[in-house]
């Protein structure tokens, strides 16, 4: 009933917007349309829907958008514990609003999705630094329906020099699987950010907050055939407890657990906007997750592993208007702190840590004819994992490129039709690679090596993109999208040790979306 | 600019005092591990350099298995914390053991040593120890044991639960007067009870317990108890072969006629066996305040004496929980008048409590320990390695008609003489549908 009640509400937002703009005309309905086309503002508008106060700087004051689309993803390049094909059909909304000085911005995502081929994972896809999982061998065919509501609002007092924004971002999803072992993961999280501003002027303004969140997961393998869990003589479909990053432990029985989540941090902006180098926005976000995992019965609960995660994101926008075009920058820095607190030998065991630099440059060229948009991003991203039981200790730092160049012909009749290549290489910088072979098994071979072999693989790939836009109704703008994306293998490393599972060669992904813009 | 200045010089702050301890708090071990012969009073040595040691990582699986050196002492490095089965096995050919020891023998001499459910800890310094000891190798064998049962519905639940007996010599011999026992442990509630460090009842706590005597080792405790009749030299087993004695003597996979007058049909007669050839049953029906289940027919096949019992039947435990000796007192000692005790529980028992019969291991040809077919399952260890250092199940657990069964170590004209080297890790094998007098 509460998720209805949410629904309901997200999707007014976006209507009431429709309704206010039935006298519109095409024109500006495609304006709302061309604001998604141009990559400056599409990534304005990405780099602001996180934030309560700074939906009123870069989220235009009446806009709004849904999109069905469809998409495929398919090809065995992709980590081991990934799926080999992936079939995504979702519904998307958000649109955003100005009620008598009240911003709000609203969002709502329905995806389905179908997995084959999903290997020791009986995982929602939104905690994959955790220790603590089940897994099986077996290819599992996941079925996923996943919810996610978005609600953001600022509104400025005392003659506007002091902001104040909130934001609630609620998740639930059922994910499991209709083959044995039947993993089944009920989960949901809800985080609220509140900040508070002070606008010094009109351009230079900063304001802090807090983030706070909590959330649970409940995790089930059961068996239709109960031969499978009574024994281990059926080995792909034994159930393991993974609980670090070395070879799991077999889980015949009491195969369920609860994860509970609670977070707690805090967030700063600062902006500095319309000087003569252009506008900045300063982010920041840390945020101290709590994982509890337990198992439940009547008799009690016992506690069986807690994981500690420190969450920072720190993000810089530039902004600034040139003589023919728009160009926007975003620096993001990246770092996640894991940690675990193993509760059988009652110690740390598992020490997670990723680290994520990103520089992306958009440069949007409007033109009467044309729309031009140039993107080039770098990304470094390192990634480690040590596990004190094994002594394993996997580290791994890539380097990736991206370049895209795009643009958008303007046609009669409020029409346009736009075209977007792509390419990317995925470099590996360096790595360290220690895996115990005194308890290598097939956890080892199928995940650990595996994975390491992708990660430190050279991959390029290119995409194309095209989008086809018209009137819709009179007062929606309508856009067919394609896209295809394929990554390549380049190379692997070799390494000394028994591979059991060899790389894919290639991934494709494909997807065709209706989106409309009011 | 000032400011954009100050926000980067935060930045900087936040990441520096985010710098977290990347280190783990576990990390692997050294386990080392000294073996040596139980038999320091003999004035002989024994070679220890063909000693042979493997870990068994009781959650994981990982096996490592590694030859000592001639001190017996060997180190698995880098070995994760854990909980470990440690076994160790020598063979000495019969011509060697002879020459060493002065006591002649055909036979090779197997010494098994064993430490089964060992924490090994994090942080873990020192030695592991263990001592061989030779095993009881006898004429008379457990072959086979069904105690798993067939399929609930479509099978024959337990009630064609046998359990064979082999003459592994190569002369005939009288099973007269045998006996066999399904022998208790501790099992759960451990509040409830006085248990050794290894998990097992302290026997020694029994009440009525002499002081004088070893409880816990040279003693096995029983729940069921029964002996195969006979005069003397009534019951004759040639060599290679074997008795079989069933919890009820006819063929489970056609349909018969309880003793409640009903007619008892299995749907799937391939899940269950034909134990109309049986050499004994047991047979409830004449015991005194029993209502014997509807399947325990008196049939025309000779029922064994029954010592000591619960339940309906001889129904044995289709989980694997509890283990089996084959014994035979000699004539000082009268098996029915073997001692009894409670199991020892911290509270005074009450005076109707359930008893077992305490049988001197010294008379025990044979024992086999049976554990469930899952690790999170286990049961503390019932026997020491001196009876057996190892134990077996059967892998798909009960009800799925899989029965335990001996290996065969060899054939000589003919007669098969099956693997006995005291530790049924290594001896035992399983049959997918328990076979009376099969082989593997």
């Amino acid at each position: 009933m509460k998720r209805d009640t949410i629904l309901f509400l997200l999707l007014l937002l976006p209507f009431n917007t429709l309704l206010a703009q039935q006298d519109s005309v095409k024109k500006i309905v495609q304006q709302k349309q061309l604001f998604f086309a141009d990559s400056v503002s599409f990534a304005s508008f990405n780099f602001a829907k996180s934030n309560p106060l700074l939906i009123k700087d870069l989220i235009p004051e009446r806009i709004s958008r849904i999109s069905i689309g469809q998409q495929l993803e398919q090809g065995k390049l992709v980590n081991a514990q990934g799926s080999t094909k992936t079939n995504l059909t979702y519904l998307a909304s958000d649109g955003s609003i100005n009620l008598s000085g009240l911003k709000l911005y609203g969002s709502f995502y329905y995806h389905k999705v179908f997995e084959d081929s999903t290997r020791f994972a009986h995982q929602s896809r939104n905690n994959t630094s955790t220790p603590y999982y089940y897994g099986s061998p077996t290819n599992n065919h996941y079925e996923r329906s996943i919810y996610n509501f978005n609600t953001l609002a600022t509104k400025d007092f005392f003659s506007n020099k002091i902001s104040a924004g909130v934001g609630f971002d609620y998740h639930i999803a059922d994910h499991f699987s209709n083959n044995d072992p039947r993993g089944s993961i009920k989960e949901y999280q809800l985080d609220s950010k509140i900040s508070l501003g002070y606008n010094f002027t009109e351009n230079i303004k900063i304001s802090g907050g807090l983030n706070i969140g909590y959330g649970k997961e409940e995790i089930n393998v059961g068996y239709k055939n109960t031969a499978y869990f009574e024994s281990t003589a059926y080995p792909r479909y034994v159930n393991y407890l993974i609980n670090g990053y070395g070879e799991p432990d077999l889980k015949l029985t009491n195969r369920n657990y609860t994860n509970g989540f609670s977070r707690l941090g805090y967030n700063g902006t600062v902006k500095i906007l319309n000087t003569n180098l252009g506008s900045f926005y300063f982010n920041i976000n840390q945020i101290e997750e709590k994982q509890i995992y337990d198992y439940r019965t009547s008799s009690g609960i016992y506690d069986l592993s807690k994981y500690d995660l420190t969450k920072l994101n720190l993000d810089v926008l530039w902004t600034k208007k040139l003589s023919e075009g728009t160009i926007g920058t975003i620096v993001n820095f990246v770092n996640w702190d894991g940690a675990d607190f193993n509760t059988r030998f009652q110690a740390k065991n598992y020490v997670y840590t990723k680290n994520e630099i990103n520089l992306k440059i958009d440069y949007a060229k409007p033109g009467k004819k044309h729309l031009y948009n140039y993107t080039f991003s770098l990304n470094n991203f390192s990634e480690n994992r040590l596990d004190g039981i094994t002594g394993n200790k996997i580290n791994y730092n890539n380097i990736s490129f991206n370049g895209n160049f795009g643009f958008l012909s303007y046609l009669s009749n409020y029409r346009s039709i736009g075209i977007n290549f792509g390419t990317h290489y995925i470099l590996p910088l360096k790595d360290d690679f220690f895996v115990n072979n005194v308890t290598e098994k097939l956890f080892t071979q199928e995940v650990i090596i595996y994975d390491y072999l992708y990660n430190t693989a050279q991959r390029f790939g290119g995409s194309i993109a095209a989008d086809y836009s018209f009137p819709f109704l009179k007062f929606t703008q309508a856009s067919v999208k394609l896209n295809m994306v394929y990554t390549d293998k380049v190379s692997t490393k070799t390494l000394d040790r028994n591979v059991t599972s060899l790389l894919g060669n290639d991934r494709l992904l494909s997807s065709i979306s209706l989106n409309l813009y009011f | 600019m000032k400011q954009i200045l100050y926000f980067l010089l935060l930045f900087g702050i936040t990441l520096t005092a985010c710098k977290k301890d990347k280190s783990t708090d576990i990390q692997p071990v050294d386990l080392s591990i000294k073996v040596s012969y139980d038999i320091q009073t003999s004035g002989y040595t024994l070679p220890l350099n063909n000693v042979v040691v493997k870990i068994t990582n009781v959650n994981t699986g990982s096996v490592q298995s590694t030859k000592v050196n001639d001190k017996g002492e060997i180190t698995f490095t880098y070995t994760p914390a854990g909980i470990y089965d440690i076994d160790a096995n020598v063979t000495i050919d019969a011509a060697d053991y002879s020459q060493i020891t002065g006591v002649q023998t055909t036979s090779p001499v197997t010494f098994n040593a064993s430490a089964k459910n060992t924490q090994v800890t994090v942080g873990f310094k020192g030695s592991i120890i263990l001592k061989l000891v030779a095993g009881k190798t006898a004429d008379w064998i457990i072959k086979q044991i069904y105690y798993a049962g067939s399929d609930t519905k479509n099978g024959a639940l337990y009630r064609d639960q046998f359990i064979e007996f082999y003459n592994n010599t190569d002369k005939v011999l009288y099973a007269d007067s045998l006996c066999f026992a399904d022998i208790t442990g501790f099992l759960s509630n451990p509040n409830n009870y006085n248990l050794l460090p290894n998990g097992q009842y302290d026997w020694s706590k029994s009440v009525g317990m002499p002081a004088n005597i070893d409880a816990n080792n040279d003693y096995v405790y029983s729940r069921a108890l029964f002996m195969i009749p006979g005069t003397g030299k009534q019951y004759p087993i040639q060599p290679g072969a074997s008795i079989v004695v069933a919890q009820n003597a006819i063929n489970h996979k056609a349909p018969f006629t309880g003793i409640d007058g009903k007619v008892v049909t299995v749907i799937d007669p391939a899940l269950t066996v034909d134990l109309s050839g049986a050499n004994f049953e047991t047979y409830y029906g004449n015991l005194p305040g029993i209502n014997p289940l509807s399947s325990d027919v008196d049939t025309q096949v000779p029922n064994v004496e029954v010592i000591q019992y619960f339940g309906r039947d001889m129904i044995f435990d289709t989980n694997g929980r509890y283990s089996f000796v084959l014994f035979k007192v000699d004539g000082t000692v009268n098996v029915k008048a073997l001692p009894q005790y409670n199991l020892p529980t911290k509270a005074t028992p009450a005076a109707n409590a359930t008893k077992t019969i305490q049988i001197p291991t010294k008379f025990v040809l044979d024992a086999v320990e049976i554990q469930p077919n899952t690790a999170d399952e286990r049961v503390a260890k019932k026997f020491n390695p001196s009876l057996d250092a190892g134990f077996t199940f059967v892998p798909l657990g009960g009800y799925k008609s899989q029965s335990v069964i001996r290996k065969t170590d060899k054939t000589v004209n003919g007669r098969i003489i099956l693997k006995d080297t005291n530790n049924s890790t290594e001896d035992f094998d399983y049959l997918n549908i328990a076979n009376p007098r099969g082989s593997k």
